[in-house]
């Protein structure tokens, strides 16, 4: 809601900084020509690579509020046989934005099993969650264990929790990198004066500027920035939000689910120590960690060679092979 | 250079004269010069100093430069220029109202900004020669800003990213309390309070919060 009535004010000549297009890309709801999928009554940025009728690696990008740009290195699994799914999940990149009350966990875990049912009722599929997309492919097993024995492993990169209260202490961390007398911080808080975040455009700008370099924890690349179509600022405050308020637990079944999961994760990340991605782990009957040492929480955009070549490893270890079946 | 210019411009459409928010009118006399220091939390970290002269008990004009000081960074500055007059008064109780037209600037990882604003105030309190207390209730409008977008940003975010004027681009409401003690020609004067984003949210930085000394002569 604007205080004051923006037709009244917006200035004869200017650009209005809400309007899709101008401060960020449009989504794929102002967008037609952008790849995109329909599912529960939302519109998604969707592509694809590699044969539909081969096994499915169903990608899963951070945030929540990121999406799946930078991990397009992954589509190299399409060469190997496999048919590899990309999506920006609801709200976020170039997905439709809504109001932001009428997402939760568990539509977006509905919004999970309907994009894997989209692409193929009866293909196996691993996921490879990066950072909160971790997150969300545990949330998801949790809730529906092997999905009919059609899940046949996970490579989990740096989740930061799977309860609330691992959650807060990975916050903790996060944060505790963070110069409060800093400049990216400072330039962050300074900008709140020239736009506010009163729409989705505006809000998802802001929020770049925030994520754009990542935190002094995560060990970004500077020369090598990893490339994002849009942030989506309501979804994060809201998943957020919601996981404060409410309080989570993704473990509780997770005893049950017996394909040997992945945790690959980057070496220099301070948010997610080893010991951290251990206690995650050990959630799991079956868990490997690997280390990409050197590596920072970028890791599949800035060493995609080294990534792909730990994800194909796996993928023979668990005998989770190529082509159509 | 182009940031000089539009700066330039848009002092040149202000009078040359105050807002200086940080005032015990109580202890205000007629034709005194102001000078003010000032640091604390206002969308960062910041520190300014200002000028400001009375010509009248009821009317101070002046104005103020704050930066930022993160990292002594001259990228992000704010400029006001205005006055504030009284409006109300019955013994030591006043109302004040106050209006200054701002420039400010930013250069950031995804952009620079220049923007032109306005900031209206309203103070409302007891203001006596040696000490004062009041309530502020303020708003200042975004009324339109400059983006030129950084090379990164178009790289790694949005090639296509316009720039250009944006209109009505944003504000925030402030409301809070300020209070200050005045000795001899000296003020000390704390103000505190929360701030509101035009669509009804508290922005990323939700709060107010500075300290200044001043000297009259």
């Amino acid at each position: 809601m604007q205080i004051f009535p923006a037709p009244f004010l917006v200035l004869a000549g200017c650009l209005c900084a809400g309007d899709p297009g101008n401060l960020v890309p449009k989504t794929v709801a102002e967008d037609p020509s952008l790849p995109a999928i329909e599912v529960a009554g939302t519109r998604l940025h969707a592509e694809t690579f590699g044969n539909p009728d081969a096994p499915i690696v169903m990608v899963l990008h951070g945030g929540p509020g990121s999406d799946y740009r930078s991990l397009l290195p992954l589509r190299a699994l399409a060469d190997d046989g496999y048919h590899v799914v990309f999506w920006d999940q609801r709200g976020t990149g170039l997905s439709q934005r809504h109001d932001p009350k009428d997402i939760d966990l568990d539509v977006y875990l509905e919004d999970l099993r309907l994009v894997i049912e989209h692409y193929s009722s009866e293909q196996p599929l691993v996921f490879i969650g990066h950072s909160w997309g971790a997150m969300y492919a545990t949330a998801f097993i949790n809730q529906y264990g092997d999905y009919h024995g059609r899940i046949k492993g996970a490579i989990l990169s740096d989740p930061g929790a799977f309860t609330d209260e691992q959650l807060r202490a990975f916050i903790a961390r996060l944060t505790g990198s963070v110069d409060f007398t800093g400049e990216q911080l400072n330039d962050a808080l300074w900008a709140g004066q020239f736009l506010s975040p009163a729409d989705h455009a505006r809000a998802d700008y802001q929020l770049t500027l925030m994520a754009m370099r990542g935190t002094p924890s995560e060990h970004r690349d500077p020369n090598n920035l990893p490339p994002m179509w849009r942030a989506g600022a309501a979804v994060r405050e809201r998943l957020l939000a919601l996981a404060d308020s409410e309080g989570f637990d993704w473990t509780t079944n997770l005893a049950a689910f017996s394909p040997r999961v992945l945790f690959l994760r980057s070496g220099l990340n301070e948010a997610e120590p080893l010991e951290q991605q251990q206690e995650l782990a050990a959630s799991y009957p079956s868990a490997t960690i690997i280390t990409m040492e050197g590596a920072g929480h970028e890791m599949i955009w800035e060493r995609p060679d080294e990534y792909l070549a730990h994800a194909r490893a796996y993928f023979t270890e668990i005998g989770f092979t190529g082509g159509a079946q | 250079m182009k940031a000089a210019i539009l700066l330039a411009l848009g002092l040149s459409l202000t009078p040359l004269a105050a807002h200086a928010q940080d005032i015990n009118f109580g202890a205000l006399e007629e034709r005194a010069n102001l000078v003010t220091v000032s640091t604390g939390l206002e969308y960062g970290f910041v520190f300014g100093a200002g000028y400001a002269r009375a010509l009248s008990r009821d009317m101070v004009l002046g104005g103020d430069v704050t930066l930022g000081w993160a990292e002594a960074d001259l990228g992000d500055f704010r400029l006001r220029a205005g006055g504030q007059a009284r409006l109300f008064g019955r013994d030591r109780w006043h109302l004040i109202g106050g209006l200054a037209a701002t420039v400010r600037g930013t250069r950031n990882d995804i952009s620079q900004m220049i923007n032109i604003g306005t900031d209206a105030v309203v103070l409302a309190g007891y203001y006596a020669p040696h000490w004062f207390v009041a309530g502020e209730l303020g708003f200042d409008w975004a009324l339109a800003t400059h983006v030129t977008h950084d090379e990164d940003y178009r790289m790694a975010v949005y090639a296509d990213a316009r720039d250009g004027w944006y209109g009505n681009a944003g504000g925030n409401l402030r409301y809070g309390l300020q209070g200050g003690v005045s000795l001899s020609r000296y003020d000390v004067i704390l103000r505190a309070g929360r701030l509101l984003d035009v669509s009804g949210n508290a922005p990323m930085m939700p709060i107010y919060g500075t300290l200044s000394v001043g000297a009259r002569f």
